[in-house]
């Protein structure tokens, strides 16, 4: 009898160790359940944000456990993935029990001081049970509308305020340009810093759309301008002060792209050629008008004169019908006796018989 | 105009006088290096004058010329802005072809795809403070398209233009490199096998292991200064993802020039001289630079030809300090310098 228990006992080692192995060769994908820790997600109660958020850690997530997947050193087999689930899933009930065991006690000590006071319990208990269901209910609302803040702050206008301060800095960096400092370089997007000598200079950089051509004056006023600058120049006193701070302050921004109007020769010449400009166009416009005029009476000649061709041709067509007509009348009916006999008499000068002398 | 909405610069690499063939080089390696935004294959002839060529720039958005020219003393570049803009003169101390670079380096590597976008352009040591270094940096600023932080492929930068200002010699070195980038903590073959469209030959190989273990953690430069690692912001080419450090290395192509700022004018090659390295206070009144048979605008400011006899006595300094001669003595005749005609 005492060895058939041994041997029983390895023959279940054996058998056991024969699963495990068999076990083993099955990937955790297949073998396990899907892990429950991931909570199903409820996509359609979800902002825009939260969505993509939530496709952002998913795809983190999976990359890393792809990773964990093929490194080596994290390789675990499906038995020890099973080991660990169960070990995570004990030390939950454990808590659980001692949560409850805890709210045991207290209970207990409540039932302690039973009769009178166990109405006066459960009303506690259901008060504080509403009161704890406002506060969260307070609690989700406050997030909802911070959430909602932000997502419509990203729409609307606190967005173009952000749009308008980032212009002011961009400006301001114009400024600073100008006077001489750093400019900023290729800015990478990730949060860290370069270090950089305080020397170097990088190529130009747009950080934001600015604003173009502010107020561009009219070129009457920038001959003004000019004039005055030439003036100032020939004045012998702080001429040379002038002609030089001009002559640096316009290099520098003609360097960079604007454009300096300060020839006045060259001012008066684009002046002059937008004056011819515009005399030209008026002219054209006149003279389109007046053709159009001309035009239009010609039209009404050949109108009045179609008109009236119409209108002749009508009457002649008349006429014609007329002739047609009579000839198709039997003009006997207006040679009757008593109108004969009216027509001859003698000395009417109507009709004649004829001459007294005539032969018959 | 494009995405920035801002305008392109566009520029002309030209060549005025007679050049050498060294010169004609340097021309042709110029143009590459402006490259695209610049005419490849500009065709200019002897008659063409510099007034031909600001009238044909108008039309075709040119903004800025860049032109080489030879004396006896030495070759000379100006930068020049289109219509009316500021001329600044560079005297070339020593240059170096492109050819030249790729004969000395082990590996030259040029391909043509990295030109068909604009350099980045770095500057060091210009003292802002300085009228005309700001004016040198703003120059070379503008003379390449501005760069949108938010659409800018970062696969697309892959050339860089250093310019580096030494504040004792007064000269700017003039460097060009092609820019590449390396992943950072893999060994050597993986590396390759990543950046590489190459399928590596494993015939001298026992094992597949092999090839990851015996080419070891990179070569002895891999242990090289932490501030040529970055974090890519974007993808940079193969192997190189985004969020993944990475070492940028830089390869010499293209030109080598020591340049030293000589001066600068109001206009187009002409105009009132801002500024002249040699500060002679006579050289403030509007004055050509009698050694370079350029032809000088026929676009005059206001009629320089009356100011000529009065500056007789400066021009005879100004040559004698330039070229360290007597006016009268070279195999040219300084008088009759002024009535060369026109190139």
């Amino acid at each position: 009898m005492g060895c058939l228990a041994i041997d029983l006992a390895e023959i279940v080692c054996a058998n056991s160790r024969y699963f495990d192995e068999l076990v083993d060769l099955i990937p955790p994908k297949f073998y396990l359940p899907a892990d429950d820790n991931v909570e199903k997600q409820w996509v359609f109660g979800m902002t825009k944000r939260e969505k993509r958020e939530a496709r952002r850690l998913t795809k983190e997530h999976s990359k890393k456990a792809r990773r964990d997947r093929l490194d080596p050193e994290k390789f675990v087999t499906t038995l020890q993935v099973l080991q660990q689930r169960n070990e995570v899933a004990e030390a939950h009930a454990e808590k659980e029990e001692e949560d409850e065991e805890a709210k045991a006690e207290e209970n207990g000590k409540g039932d302690a001081e039973q009769a009178p006071v166990a109405g006066t319990e459960r009303v506690k208990s259901s008060q504080e049970l509403r009161e704890r269901l406002h506060k969260r209910i307070e609690a989700i609302r406050a997030e909802r509308r911070i959430n909602k803040a932000r997502d419509w702050q990203e729409r609307t206008k606190d967005a173009s305020k952000k749009r308008k301060k980032s212009e002011n800095k961009t400006t301001q960096a114009n400024k600073r340009q100008k006077q001489g400092h750093k400019e900023t370089g290729i800015v990478p997007v990730s949060s860290e810093k370069v270090p950089v000598a305080s020397d170097m200079e990088f190529g130009r950089v747009k950080i934001d759309s600015q604003k173009r051509t502010l107020n561009r004056k009219s070129k009457e006023k920038l001959l003004e301008q000019a004039t005055k600058l030439q003036k100032d120049i020939q004045d012998t006193e702080k001429g040379k002060d002038v002609a030089s701070k001009h002559s640096w302050d316009a290099a520098l921004s003609r360097a960079s792209g604007q454009k300096v109007f300060d020839n006045p020769k060259l001012l008066k010449q684009s002046l002059k050629r937008e004056h011819q400009r515009r005399e030209k166009s008026a002219k054209k416009w006149q003279d389109r008008h007046d053709s159009e005029a001309q035009r239009a009476q010609e039209k009404q000649q050949t109108r009045a004169s179609h008109i009236k061709e119409r209108i002749d041709a009508r009457k002649q067509r008349l006429i014609a019908k007329v002739c047609k007509l009579v000839t198709l009348i039997d003009l006997t009916l207006l040679f009757t006796p008593q109108r004969e006999k009216k027509l001859m008499r003698p000395g009417f000068e109507g009709r004649k018989a004829g001459f007294l002398n005539e032969a018959k | 105009s494009h995405e920035t909405g801002e305008k392109i610069p566009r520029s002309f690499v030209i060549g005025r006088g007679k050049l050498p063939v060294l010169l004609r080089n340097l021309e042709q390696d110029l143009r590459k290096l402006m490259l695209p935004h610049t005419a490849l294959h500009l065709k200019e002839s002897g008659k063409n004058t510099l007034k031909d060529f600001v009238h044909v720039a108008g039309p075709l958005g040119v903004s800025h010329f860049v032109i080489l020219s030879n004396t006896k003393n030495a070759p000379y570049m100006k930068v020049v802005r289109s219509p009316h803009g500021p001329t600044m003169t560079f005297k070339v101390h020593d240059f170096c072809l492109a050819a030249d670079v790729a004969r000395a380096l082990l590996r030259y590597r040029a391909p043509p795809s990295i030109f068909k976008n604009p350099p980045l352009v770095v500057l060091n040591g210009f003292n802002p403070a300085e009228a005309h270094l700001k004016l040198v940096t703003i120059m070379f600023q503008n003379i390449f398209p501005v760069i949108d932080v938010k659409k800018v492929k970062l696969s697309l930068c892959q050339r860089v233009l250093l310019l580096n200002y030494d504040k004792d010699t007064k000269v700017i070195d003039f460097r060009h490199y092609a820019i590449s980038a390396q992943p950072v903590g893999v060994s050597r073959g993986i590396r390759k096998l990543v950046q590489r469209t190459k399928i590596p030959d494993l015939r001298t190989l026992n094992d597949v292991s092999e090839f990851v273990t015996k080419s070891g953690y990179g070569s002895e430069s891999e242990a090289e200064n932490e501030s040529s690692r970055v974090t890519l912001p974007q993808d940079y080419g193969r192997g190189n993802p985004a969020s993944q450090q990475s070492a940028v290395k830089l390869h010499e192509i293209g030109p080598r020039m020591t340049l030293q700022l000589v001066k600068v004018e109001e206009g187009l090659c002409s105009g009132a001289v801002m500024f002249h390295e040699y500060g002679i206070e006579e050289n403030k009144k509007k004055n050509k630079k009698k050694e370079e048979p350029v032809d000088d605008m026929d676009v005059d400011m206001d009629g320089e030809e009356q100011h000529e006899e009065e500056e007789e006595d400066d021009d005879a300094d100004y040559y004698r300090q330039e070229v360290g001669e007597e006016p009268g003595e070279g195999k040219r005749n300084f008088t009759l310098l002024r009535q060369v005609p026109c190139f």
